[in-house]
């Protein structure tokens, strides 16, 4: 016998082989054993049951309808209670051949192509973006005359499994005890005898293990590949941003729903009604919905201020005020405008890059290292302002620089627009919040071919009173070749402007106060800081800084494409930020060196074979090792170095001071001590 | 004619009522002390009255109604307070944390400042730090002070928004006996220069010997209210302080202080160990 009907065919194959089987098959032969005189040989066939008259047998044992009619001979079965499985408690599995709610006589199984697992088939399903869930275990409720039903929980009933567990254990054992006296109050539980450290770990890998089993488990039904799976995590933080962080029950709850409306959506998009773009249906309307829904869960759970007592999770590195400014602006602009000149073309524009890099880097110094406001949608705007550059350019002819100043305003009214819809929110949340709203832009915006679209977009370059100032200008520097320097002086004079912008920002009464809410939101606000006004200014200026940026990358490529500006980008982009110091300008040219091929992933390539790939993952071990070993990051280290190094300094002098006054005086007591000197 | 005015205000927190009905007056240069025993309620009737949590009733300053005001707007207007636990901002210097309440510029001047304008800091806040005596600590960041140190500053940078009262939430909790009666001193010459005070403190020896009249609160509801020698002498303060059994008519043995033993130990009777959050 073969795998299959006709020949060997896979797909119906089921996952199970035994050697009963071949006895099995022959029971066919057992009638040859009667004798030809057999009633079985000899009787006159009769009509079937099916060619008389409609039928309809109810078999509750098995659960299942069977009815036929006579019309055409077809036999169907109704199943309301036989899957494949075993009874409780074995765990439910899937099995779509078995678990389908109708089978004819006239219906074959639908079967995937060859080596492919059977796919799920008749039965209500979720549709997801990535195929429909499958059906769990069948548990039949009665089958009765005519009738017959049955209940069941897709796949997601897992998921519900779950969350009771999770729920038991942090209810009524001594492990979710310590769990949540050690995330209440870790000294108190330290006190209490309880290590928060070991506490914390075992959460960890207990969140770990869920995570990878959800994965193991979602795998089949959705795609895999670098960005589906971790792009996931995007519904599932709305869904625990309505939990609060801390309720399983509506997290869980919230979670199954999000799936449901998803799956509207989906189903929705594939009607002939629903607006299309270029012959798809219109793109990023999930993902748009997922952000609309944070909103709502947000301004219904959010305060305006937090409330007393209210933990606010801040661990941002301190803001120094800046000493001097010019002197370490004017050695670096000349340093980078030889370095533009003399420089091979490749790494000319991997110093280009760097400052296109530092210039959105430094959008995060102002909103999250000044404001201690996570967001992530920067890069987002970045694009927005790049695509928009491109439609006023090239469709509406605006010339330059207004083109360039006029798209990043509406960029920067885009992010004002998002961060105001996020103002009562802080901290983590916001970051999930910026998370989904830089995936609508990304969805919604960059891949709708009428915006943008994942080809690109051209970008003219920009041309001031008849000169090209684009990388592709007359002047090429020393080897002739593009990118050429001017366009290198046009971005160094606008990251040179902004950053001079940003470190001075900290010396004036804004900047005080965007550091007063960040330390503290209650009693800015006590103190009479319009705590929404600072943070809307603060999304101001940095969606600014950003799509200011965005323009330049447009620029610089001649092309905008969605791909430059992807989510994932900017969490990259972010870690970069921590890594060089998110509180400081210094900080910033330092990640702007580190980003996406800028000078450090370029030398790496070009003198080690280090790819960019590899680059990121040094990237992500190097945060880690930043947020343990160096809070501050690279600049604030170097800052904290050298106060020390100052102080050094005056306590030495004042000690050899000292020291002259000790000898001049012999001993008298009016030499003051080297340490109050030092102060 | 009191300047600052409080009527029937009420905070509730689902079922729980934290503070029923309270009505208070503050005149100007006034020292008001508002005083009780722990979960009274008096930070949340600060933070009533500052507008950090939502509460029925009115304030009222200078014949100006704050009801439904956010918390800056009502600062901006003239009504300072200062925390428990200081809550100073962190990143900044002391004398930039002072600036912050000083300063309230307008948007054309915050579009110059960021391009560069400087501008020196107000002369209210050298004012407020020699006023609290902190002229040395100016440029020192929060983390470097100490706790006594730092309630000072807090008081410091209320003062410097030359507000017209502040609201003082237990400035002198963590100052010892000496610091505590330099703080009294500070605060009563801050009163005498006509900005009124509302006093909130466990220090029965700084309470009684500062404020010109007293506000008692027990379980959100006003129980006394009048001059220190009167309120001191209430059967129902003293019972909310100690117990009823503690009431004795008329033999409270009174010091030369002016204070009765019973309310000069800061919190008898009331179990010591957890301070209110806030």
């Amino acid at each position: 016998m073969s795998l299959g009907w006709y020949r060997s065919f896979l797909p119906v194959a089921q996952a199970y082989s035994g050697p009963a089987s071949p006895y099995w098959a022959s029971k066919a032969f057992l009638g040859l054993l009667l004798p030809a005189d057999h009633a079985v040989w000899t009787a006159p066939e009769e009509p079937g049951p099916v060619e008389t008259a409609d039928r309809c047998l109810a078999l509750p044992a098995p659960g299942w309808l069977l009815h036929s009619t006579a019309a055409d001979g077809i036999v169907r079965l109704v199943n309301h209670g036989s899957g494949r499985l075993p009874p409780p408690p074995t765990p439910p599995q899937d099995s779509p051949h078995y678990t389908r709610f109708a089978y004819s006589t006239a219906a074959a199984p639908e079967t995937p192509p060859d080596d492919e697992s059977p796919g799920p088939d008749n039965h209500i399903a979720l549709l997801g973006s990535s195929g429909p869930s499958r059906r769990g275990r069948i548990h039949p409720l009665y089958v009765h005359g005519r009738q017959a039903a049955s209940w069941h929980t897709p796949l997601a009933g897992l998921v519900i499994a779950v969350a009771l567990a999770l729920g038991a254990l942090y209810r009524w054992t001594r492990f979710g005890l310590a769990t949540r006296a050690a995330s209440e109050n870790e000294q108190a539980a330290l006190l209490a005898g309880l290590s928060p450290n070991s506490v914390s770990l075992a959460n960890t890998l207990l969140s770990a293990l869920i995570a990878g089993l959800l994965g193991v488990l979602a795998a089949p039904i959705v795609q895999v590949d670098s960005v589906t799976l971790p792009l996931q995590v995007v519904p599932a933080l709305a869904a625990a941003l309505f939990a609060g962080f801390t309720s399983l029950w509506i997290a869980c709850s919230a979670g199954i729903l999000i799936g449901v409306m998803q799956s509207v959506v989906y189903y929705l998009s594939t009607q002939s009604w629903f607006p299309t773009d270029n012959g798809n249906a219109m793109p990023g309307l999930q993902q748009l919905l997922i952000f609309i829904l944070m909103i709502i869960a947000l301004y219904v759970k959010g305060a305006g201020l937090p409330r007393r007592g209210e933990l606010v999770e801040q661990r941002l590195p301190a803001v120094p005020l800046p000493d001097r400014l010019l002197r370490p602006a004017v050695l670096a602009t000349a340093a980078a405008a030889l370095a533009l000149i003399v420089l091979p073309f490749d790494f000319r524009q991997a110093l280009t890059n760097s400052l296109i890099g530092a210039i959105i880097v430094l959008s995060y110094v102002v909103i999250t290292g000044y404001v201690g406001q996570i967001s992530v949608m920067q890069l987002a705007l970045s694009g927005t302002a790049g695509f928009v550059l491109s439609h006023l350019a090239t469709g509406l002819h605006i010339p330059f620089p207004f083109n360039a100043l006029g798209a990043t305003l509406l960029a920067t009214l885009l992010g004002v627009a998002a961060g105001i819809s996020a103002l009562r929110v802080r901290g983590v949340s916001l970051a999930v919040v910026t998370l989904a709203a830089a995936l609508a832009m990304e969805q919604a915006l960059f891949t709708n071919t009428s915006f943008g679209g994942t080809a690109g977009v051209t970008v003219l370059p920009p041309r001031l009173f008849g000169v090209d100032l684009g990388p592709g200008a007359a002047f090429r520097g020393l080897d002739g070749n593009e990118p050429s320097p001017l366009f290198g002086f046009l971005v160094l004079s606008v990251a040179v402007a902004l950053g001079l912008y940003v470190a001075n920002l900290r010396r004036t009464g804004l900047g005080r106060r965007m550091l007063a809410v960040r330390s503290n939101e209650r009693a800015a606000a006590a103190a009479g800081v319009n705590v929404r006004g600072v943070k809307i200014a603060a999304f101001a200026v940095s969606s600014f800084i950003a799509s200011a940026a965005g323009t330049l990358y447009g620029y610089n490529f001649g092309s905008v494409s969605a791909v430059r500006f992807t989510a994932l980008a900017a969490l990259g982009l972010i870690g970069f930020a921590y890594i060089g110091g998110i509180t400081m300008v210094s900080g910033a040219v330092i990640a702007g060196l580190m980003s996406t091929e800028a000078l450090i992933p370029h030398a790496l390539d070009k003198w080690f074979g280090i790819k960019g790939s590899w680059a990121l993952l040094f990237g992500g071990i190097s945060l880690i090792v930043t947020l343990i070993a160096n809070p501050d990051g690279i600049a604030g280290a170097n800052h904290r170095r050298k106060k020390a190094k100052t102080a050094a300094r005056a306590a030495k002098t004042a000690q050899a001071l000292a020291e002259n006054a000790t000898s001049d005086t012999a001993g008298a007591e009016t030499a003051p001590a080297p340490e109050e000197v030092a102060r | 004619m009191s300047m600052f005015k409080v009527r029937s205000l009420g905070v509730s927190y689902g079922g729980v009522h934290a503070l029923s009905d309270v009505t208070l007056d503050v005149a100007e240069g006034q020292l008001v002390g508002l005083i009780g025993p722990n979960g009274a309620g008096k930070t949340t009737f600060v933070d009533a009255v500052s507008g950090l949590v939502g509460a029925r009733g009115r304030v009222e300053l200078d014949g100006e109604d704050l009801t439904g005001m956010p918390p800056h707007a009502r600062a901006r207007r003239g009504l300072a307070r200062t925390f428990q636990s200081s809550e100073l901002f962190e990143d900044l210097t002391v004398t930039e944390n002072l600036r912050v309440t000083a300063e309230h510029p307008s948007w054309v001047r915050v579009f110059g400042e960021t391009f560069g304008r400087r501008t020196p800091p107000p002369s209210a806040v050298a004012d407020a730090l020699t006023t609290l005596g902190l002229q040395d600590f100016a440029d020192a960041s929060p983390g470097e002070l100490s706790q006594g140190q730092r309630k000072l500053v807090g008081v410091a940078r209320a003062l410097a928004a030359r507000p017209r009262i502040i609201c003082l939430d237990e400035p002198a909790a963590g100052l010892d006996t000496a610091e505590s009666a330099e703080l009294g001193r500070r605060l009563r010459a801050v009163a005498d220069a006509g900005t009124a005070l509302l006093l909130i403190d466990h220090d029965m020896g700084l309470v009684m010997g500062i404020c010109d009249q007293l506000v008692v609160l027990e379980f959100g509801k006003v129980i006394a209210a009048g001059p220190p020698s009167q309120v001191r002498d209430d059967p129902a303060v003293i019972t909310a302080y100690l117990g009823a059994s503690a009431v004795q008519p008329a033999d409270a043995p009174v010091h030369d202080g002016g204070t009765p033993s019973s309310l000069t130990t800061g919190r008898p009777g009331v179990p010591s160990s957890a301070p209110e959050t806030s």
